[in-house]
C-alpha cells in the first residue's frame, strides 16, 4: 500500500495534468495531452465498437421481434405482390405486341374480315395435328374457315360448337391443300404427315424447285384463299422413275409456339363432306 | 403387385383412388393444356399412359383403370378424335399393364421398363388402328417409327421419376397397416 505521502503527489500531478489541460484548451491553442491521449484511446473505441455493434443489434433486434416479424411479413407480401405486378405486366407486354402485330397485318389486309381467337387446348395426342379456340358459333364461325396468323396459314375450322372451335391444322395427316411456289408458279399438293410436317407432293418433274423457295395456297379447289403464305421448302424429293417430285416445306408458322390466330370470316369455302 | 414395398392393403385402397382422382385431373390437364411442343425425337409424352402404368403396377388394375377412365375423358373433351378413342386404347394398354402383375418377374426392377414398353406400343397400335377407322388414316410403319418408338423411349425415361413420386407419395399418406393386440 502507498503511503499517504505519494497519494498527495500523485493527487497534485493529476490536478496539475488537468490545470494544464484547462490553460491549453483555455488558449485555443492545440492540446497535447488531448491529442496524446485520442491517439490511443481512438483505435481502441473503433475496436469497440465493431465488436460491440452486432452484439447491440442483437439485443435491439430481441426487443424488436414481434415488430421486426410483421414488417417482414409485410415485405414478404409487398414482394409477392410486386413480383405479381411485375409477371402480370410483361404478360401484358407480350398480348400487346401480339395485339399490334395481328393489327398491322389487319390493316395491311383490308378486304379481310379477320377474328382474333385465343388458343385454349391442343390434341393431346402425338397423331392429330388440332387445337381448340376460344370462339364458335355465336362468333360467326363455321366449318372450313381458314385460320391464319400474320405470318401465314395455319388450318382450318374442322368443328364448331357454341364458343369454342376446333382446328385442323396443315401439317395434320388428313389436311391437304392446293398450293403453288412463288418463284416458279408451279402447282402441287401440300399435305401434312406423321411428325409435324408438310410436304409437297405432284411436282411434275420438269420443274425446278430450289430449297428456299416460299409455297403459297393456289385458291384451286376452293378451300382456301389464294396466295396465303404455307412455307418454304427446305428439301426435295427426286427420283427420275417416279412421275413427280416432292418437296418438304418448313410451315410459315409453327403452331406449339402460339398462343392465339385469327379466323378469316369473309371468306366462303367449298362445303367439306362431313369428317 | 407392390412390387417395391407394400404400400396398399385392403383398407388403403378407397384412400389410394381419392390420391389418385386429384392427382390424375392434374395430370390429364397438363397434358392438354401445358405440354404443347414435342419434347423429344418430335413426340410429346402420354403422361396419362405413365401415370397409370405406374399406378396399377403399385397398386392395382382395378383403380388404374377407374382413374385411366377419369383421365381419358378429360383428354377425350380436347381430342379431335372421336369420343373413345382414347379411352379403348388406355384400357387396352392398362390391360398389358395388368400382366405385369401375373408374370415370372413380378418385383423385378425392369419390369416398370418392360411394362410401360408394352403400355406404349399397345396404346399406339390400337390408337393408329381407331384412327383408321374413323377416317383419319395414318401409315403404320410411318406411325411406329415416327411416333411410338420416340413415345417409347420418352416413356421409359418418365417412368422411373413418375413411379418413384407415386411410391413416395404412398408412403408419405398411407400409413402401413400394424396389428393391434
Amino acid at each position: 500500500m502507498k503511503a499517504p505521502r505519494q497519494w498527495s503527489i500523485i493527487i497534485i500531478l493529476v490536478l496539475l495534468l488537468i490545470l494544464a489541460w484547462l490553460v491549453f484548451d483555455s488558449l485555443g491553442a492545440q492540446n497535447p495531452l488531448r491529442d496524446g491521449l485520442s491517439q490511443v484511446i481512438s483505435p481502441l473505441q473503433l475496436v469497440t465498437k465493431r465488436a460491440w455493434e452486432p452484439i447491440s443489434g442483437l439485443f435491439a433486434g430481441v426487443g424488436r421481434v414481434s415488430e421486426l416479424r410483421r414488417e417482414n411479413e409485410s415485405l414478404r407480401a409487398e414482394v409477392a405482390e410486386l413480383r405479381t405486378q411485375v409477371i402480370l405486366l410483361h404478360e401484358a407486354q407480350i398480348e400487346n405486341e401480339d395485339l399490334r402485330r395481328q393489327l398491322d397485318f389487319k390493316s395491311a389486309v383490308p378486304n379481310y374480315q379477320l377474328l382474333s381467337a385465343e388458343i385454349i387446348g391442343h390434341d393431346p395426342g402425338n397423331y392429330l395435328q388440332y387445337f381448340t379456340i376460344d370462339r364458335g358459333a355465336d362468333d360467326g364461325l363455321r366449318r372450313g374457315m381458314p385460320v391464319l396468323t400474320e405470318a401465314g396459314l395455319l388450318g382450318r375450322i374442322s368443328k364448331v360448337s357454341k364458343n369454342a372451335a376446333q382446328v385442323m391444322l396443315l401439317t395434320d395427316p388428313s389436311s391437304s391443300v392446293s398450293a403453288f411456289i412463288q418463284r416458279s408458279r408451279t402447282t402441287g399438293l401440300v399435305q401434312g404427315y406423321l411428325g409435324h410436317g408438310l410436304v409437297m407432293r405432284y411436282i411434275p418433274q420438269s420443274e425446278t424447285v430450289v430449297v428456299g423457295d416460299v409455297v403459297l395456297t393456289s385458291g384451286l379447289g376452293g378451300s382456301f384463299p389464294k396466295r396465303l403464305v404455307i412455307g418454304q421448302i427446305t428439301e426435295v424429293h427426286r427420283d427420275d422413275v417416279e412421275m413427280f417430285q416432292s418437296a418438304t416445306i418448313a410451315p410459315s408458322v409453327d403452331p406449339h409456339s402460339l398462343e392465339s390466330v385469327m379466323v378469316l370470316l369473309n371468306f366462303d369455302p367449298f362445303e367439306l363432306p362431313e369428317e | 403387385m407392390y412390387s417395391d414395398g407394400d404400400v396398399s392393403t385392403n383398407k388403403t385402397v378407397a384412400i389410394g383412388v381419392y390420391l389418385g382422382i386429384p392427382l390424375v385431373f392434374l395430370v390429364a390437364l397438363s397434358q392438354t393444356a401445358l405440354i404443347h411442343d414435342a419434347w423429344l425425337l418430335g413426340v410429346r409424352p402420354n403422361l396419362l399412359l405413365v401415370f397409370t402404368v405406374a399406378w396399377v403396377l403399385l397398386r392395382d388394375v382395378r383403380q388404374g383403370i377407374i382413374l385411366g377412365m377419369i383421365g381419358g375423358i378429360v383428354l377425350e373433351v380436347n381430342s379431335a378424335a372421336t369420343f373413345g378413342s382414347i379411352l379403348l386404347a388406355l384400357s387396352a394398354a392398362l390391360g398389358v399393364a395388368a400382366l405385369g402383375e401375373i408374370n415370372a418377374f413380378q418385383g423385378a426392377w425392369f419390369l416398370k421398363y418392360l411394362v410401360i414398353a408394352g403400355a406404349t406400343l399397345v396404346y399406339g397400335l390400337v390408337s393408329v388402328t381407331l384412327l383408321g377407322l374413323m377416317g383419319h388414316w395414318l401409315p403404320l410403319g410411318a406411325a411406329l417409327v415416327r411416333i411410338i418408338l420416340p413415345e417409347m423411349l420418352l416413356h421409359l425415361l418418365l417412368m422411373m421419376p413418375v413411379y418413384g413420386l407415386l411410391l413416395w407419395l404412398g408412403r408419405r399418406l398411407e400409413p402401413r397397416a400394424v396389428e393391434l393386440d
